[in-house]
């Protein structure tokens, strides 16, 4: 069917999207099913293993009323669902807050050093992905793929202390890490980011690397590239209109993983530097036990990674109308 | 032939020392008795030195036999989790990967939104509930590490399910229980064990950034993301506290890391390259003294090399106004010559000999950029598979317009109406849609015409002719071959690759028989296929393809000189 004009692009991308939704509502169903079934299995009464073996007879029935205990496992599940429909994820233990309040308090900061982490893993990422990519097997591409490695295997904690001690070595007023909201100054705000985000970035940039030049290696092998080889066009040339086009779609879609990994070591990266985001909400959630406030912190990560996922399809689906063409399921969606 | 598969050098470097760190953990704690995790205030905090290589805790004690202690939990939780997650991995995956339908997809929809998912916060869901402590890491982590084995065994049971050996002893009878166990499982080891180790380096991180965010191990016990937890509060006092536990992971998931990458490659080990010098290079002026003096393609002694040798010492040339066929089954290295004319050999192979003139021209003489624009502007290339050979992202006749800017034309109004011109010329109906359309959004025929365009565009001195209407309806093969002899009757030089012996026959001025990467008989068309010289040109005209087939009797009789 020639001359379906290729201007309806995002008109077509309607069943990625689809899709995607469908599997967020999965997602989400999942880890309800999984942590209400979690209480339900368990031997013994969770109310009485979250208070402790000292807690009073009393506070354990307060506990199991507030946490609904007393009703069914379907009434349960079903009032928790049409609280989130609410959006009302119930009330924190520990804090006697609304949790979706304490969330939104601290979404700021999880999502700025996500973002942050992404930028960075993108800008060291790719550029050494494109000089690896140049000689397959050569001496700088086994360099760079040994140094992504060890990438690969430095916990995140590991190098922000490490980065600590640098900056602490190099920089005499180095006090540590203090976290400046933007909206008091952007740049001290950046400037506080700067160093968590680069152990977030760093294992992720190894990701970018290692996913970004297999793609641009495979892509050289292939014909098309022979064909604009066989018109004469220079190294840059077939590089720019012809390759790059192509690496896209693996490349956004390298970074979607990569955003969604950067949320859980933004989680841990916070507790180091003492940043007030939501990786150390869950951190305190998980300590005291607070099951309303944990269960609502994972569904809200839960949600923004499917939703990247979703932004990562729709862009791919621009970017090569085949996806949107194909039919969901096997393949077109991500993973 | 099978070559016999071992892990590679590094591999087996990794697997020992982490065999010696495995030892180390278990023994040395031993041997020391217990002295040195001792707590002593007198040594607190105290910088690596002869008696204590790491230095000494906040506790005084001494942090090497720590790191060594705390492996302990931090490899055992590791391992546990690897086996769990293997286990149920392999009971799922082969339930799923074996038998396949409604349920595998069910299960699969499962997987894929748990690993779409960073797992870590699962489990921190379980913890929350089930409280800290090495069992419940264990158990924790366990279910985390599942869906990515289960997806590896799942591929394997698919894979495996489909093979003639599986298939036999089940129709033999093989209960699906002795079948999966016995015919499936071993095959999937190789695979399975890149997983393990990969997942074993995982769980290391994993269990060190929840004992580090103190939700893992209890203070009461020790592993290595424990120890970095207790090291926080001293990094600027005691920076060793801190980097030997730090230094330990990095350096154990790297050793695993590496041994599943090693293991990975066991089951896709490339070949060396052969790299033997050739004895003989053809004399550069016997060449040019045998030829024809219209020659416009000249090859000569041309030795193809990969692994092993490809094509042969082959020479042959083409004429202006003459159509040569090349001749041969697949996998004789008719399409390698063709390419190592055009200088586009994939990568891997090399042209370890030989001399090519194209128009009276060695292109080896120029320089590398005047060689690529040389080649591009006498060549035009028309590719065998179509739907590869364009840029998928591209509008055809923007692909187009960059072969017709080679000739020398900038301005982009005239480029247009070139680039129309050409879509008209190999009879493409509606030629302002079809440039504006992706190949994906052609079909086959279609897009073998755009080829043909692209290739018309330079106004080539040769054509080389890659199997051009392997995949074509009889109408679109016919024009094809038409424009081919109006080329010729332009004059053209025209290589034409084929298998269809019959194609070669009606088309083909002269004729080169390929086999084995040589040149077996080279003639006249008529003189090759009335009174073939060797056995092998008689046993392909023996077993040449019907001749009705694809219409192709209609090309006969009509075909000819229409132009």
């Amino acid at each position: 069917m020639a001359g379906r004009p290729s201007v309806g692009r995002l008109g077509r991308c309607w069943r990625l999207v689809f899709a995607r939704l469908l599997q967020l509502v999965a997602t989400l169903t999942l880890i309800l099913l999984f942590a209400f079934l979690v209480f339900y299995i368990l031997p013994g009464d969770p109310a009485r293993i979250m208070l402790g073996p000292n807690a009073t007879p009393e506070k354990v029935a307060a506990l199991e009323r507030s946490l609904g205990l007393d009703q069914s496992f379907l009434l349960r599940l079903v009032n928790y669902i049409t609280g989130l429909l609410r959006g009302d994820l119930g009330t924190s233990l520990r804090f006697a807050q609304p949790v979706s309040r304490l969330i939104a308090e601290r979404l700021e900061v999880t999502l700025s050093l996500a973002a942050g982490g992404l930028l960075l893993a993108l800008v060291i990422g790719a550029p050494l992905a494109f000089i690896a990519a140049r000689h397959p097997g050569g001496l700088i591409d086994r360099t760079v793929l040994a140094l992504s490695r060890i990438g690969l295997a430095v916990p995140p904690f590991y190098l922000a202390i490490l980065l600590t001690l640098a900056a602490g070595a190099l920089f005499r007023s180095f006090g540590g890490v203090r976290y400046v909201p933007p909206h008091v100054s952007l740049t001290a705000s950046l400037r506080s980011l700067l160093l968590p985000a680069v152990a977030v970035a760093v294992p992720r940039v190894a990701w970018v690397v290692q996913f970004l030049r297999g793609a641009l290696v495979e892509q050289f092998e292939m014909d098309y590239v022979r064909t604009a080889r066989g018109k004469g066009l220079s190294r840059p040339a077939i590089l720019v209109r012809h390759l790059l086009p192509n690496a896209l779609v693996p490349l956004i879609t390298v970074l979607g993983l990569v955003l969604a990994e950067l949320f859980s070591g933004a989680l841990i990266i916070e507790q180091v530097y003492n940043l007030p985001g939501l990786g150390r909400l869950l951190v305190t959630a998980v300590e005291s036990r607070d099951f309303p406030l944990t269960l609502g912190i994972i569904l809200v990560i839960a949600s923004l990674v499917v939703l990247a996922g979703t932004l990562v399809d729709l862009i791919n689906g621009l970017i090569d109308p085949r996806l949107a063409d194909a039919r969901p399921g096997r393949g077109t969606v991500l993973r | 032939m099978k070559r016999r598969r071992r892990l590679s050098r590094e591999g087996c470097l990794a697997l020992v020392l982490l065999i010696l760190l495995l030892l180390a953990v278990i023994f040395v704690p031993v041997l020391d008795g217990g002295r040195g995790s001792a707590m002593n205030s007198g040594r607190r905090l105290l910088p690596p030195s002869a008696a204590h290589l790491f230095g000494t805790d906040n506790y005084g004690r001494d942090i090497l036999i720590c790191l060594l202690e705390g492996g302990r939990a931090t490899l055992g939780i590791a391992a546990g989790t690897v086996l769990l997650g293997c286990l149920a991995g392999l009971v799922i995956g082969a339930f799923s990967g074996f038998f396949g339908g409604r349920v595998d997809w069910l299960l699969m929809r499962f997987n894929d939104a748990l690993l779409s998912f960073p797992s870590i916060l699962l489990a921190l869901l379980f913890i929350t509930v089930l409280g800290g402590g090495k069992w419940q890491l264990l158990l924790a982590m366990g279910l985390m590490f599942t869906p990515s084995f289960a997806r590896v065994v799942r591929t394997g049971f698919m894979q495996q399910r489909q093979s003639p050996h599986v298939i036999r002893v089940q129709v033999m009878g093989a209960s699906p229980w002795r079948v999966m166990t016995v015919h499936i499982l071993p095959t999937i080891l190789v695979r399975l064990s890149s997983a393990i180790a990969i997942g074993f380096a995982n769980a290391i991180l994993t269990e060190s950034s929840l004992s580090f965010l103190g939700l893992g191990i209890p203070p009461s016990e020790r592993s290595w993301g424990r120890m970095l937890h207790d090291a926080q509060s001293f990094i600027f006092e005691a920076p060793w506290f801190a980097v030997f536990p730090g230094l330990i992971i990095v350096l154990t998931v790297l050793l695993a890391f590496v041994l599943g990458s090693a293991l990975t490659l066991l089951r896709t080990a490339p070949a060396p390259l052969n790299d033997q010098p050739v004895k003989e290079t053809p004399p550069a002026d016997s060449l040019a003294a045998e030829l024809p003096a219209d020659a416009l393609l000249a090859v000569s002694g041309l030795t193809l090399a990969a692994t092993e040798d490809l094509v042969h010492g082959i020479s042959l040339h083409v004429s202006a106004g003459e159509i040569l066929g090349l001749v041969g089954e697949s996998g004789s290295g008719k399409t390698m010559t063709a390419l190592a004319i055009a200088d586009l050999l994939p990568r891997g192979i090399r042209r370890r000999s030989g001399r090519i003139l194209i128009a009276g021209q060695d292109p080896d003489e120029l320089s590398a950029s005047e060689r690529r624009r040389f080649l591009a502007r006498r060549i035009g290339f028309c590719y065998q598979d179509a739907l590869a050979a364009l840029n998928p992202l591209l509008p055809v006749g923007r692909q187009i317009a960059e072969s017709v800017r080679l000739t020398g034309e900038t301005d982009r109004d005239r480029i247009r109406a070139r680039v129309l011109e050409l879509l008209a010329k190999v009879r493409l109906a509606q030629p302002e849609t079809v440039a504006r359309a992706l190949p994906h959004e052609l079909s086959g025929g279609m897009r073998q015409r755009v080829l043909l365009a692209m290739a018309l565009a330079v106004e080539p001195n040769l054509i080389l002719a890659d199997e051009p209407t392997a995949a074509l309806d009889g109408e679109t093969a016919d024009f094809v071959l038409d424009e081919l002899r109006r080329q010729r009757g332009q004059g053209r030089a025209i290589l034409f690759i084929s298998h269809d012996i019959d194609l070669v026959r009606r088309l083909a001025d002269r004729v080169a028989v390929m086999r084995h990467g040589q040149i077996v008989e080279c003639g006249p068309t008529e003189e090759v296929f009335l009174r073939p010289r060797t056995d092998y040109t008689r046993m392909l005209l023996a077993s040449k393809p019907s001749f009705a087939r694809r219409g192709l009797l209609l090309g006969i009789q009509t075909g000819g000189e229409t132009s």
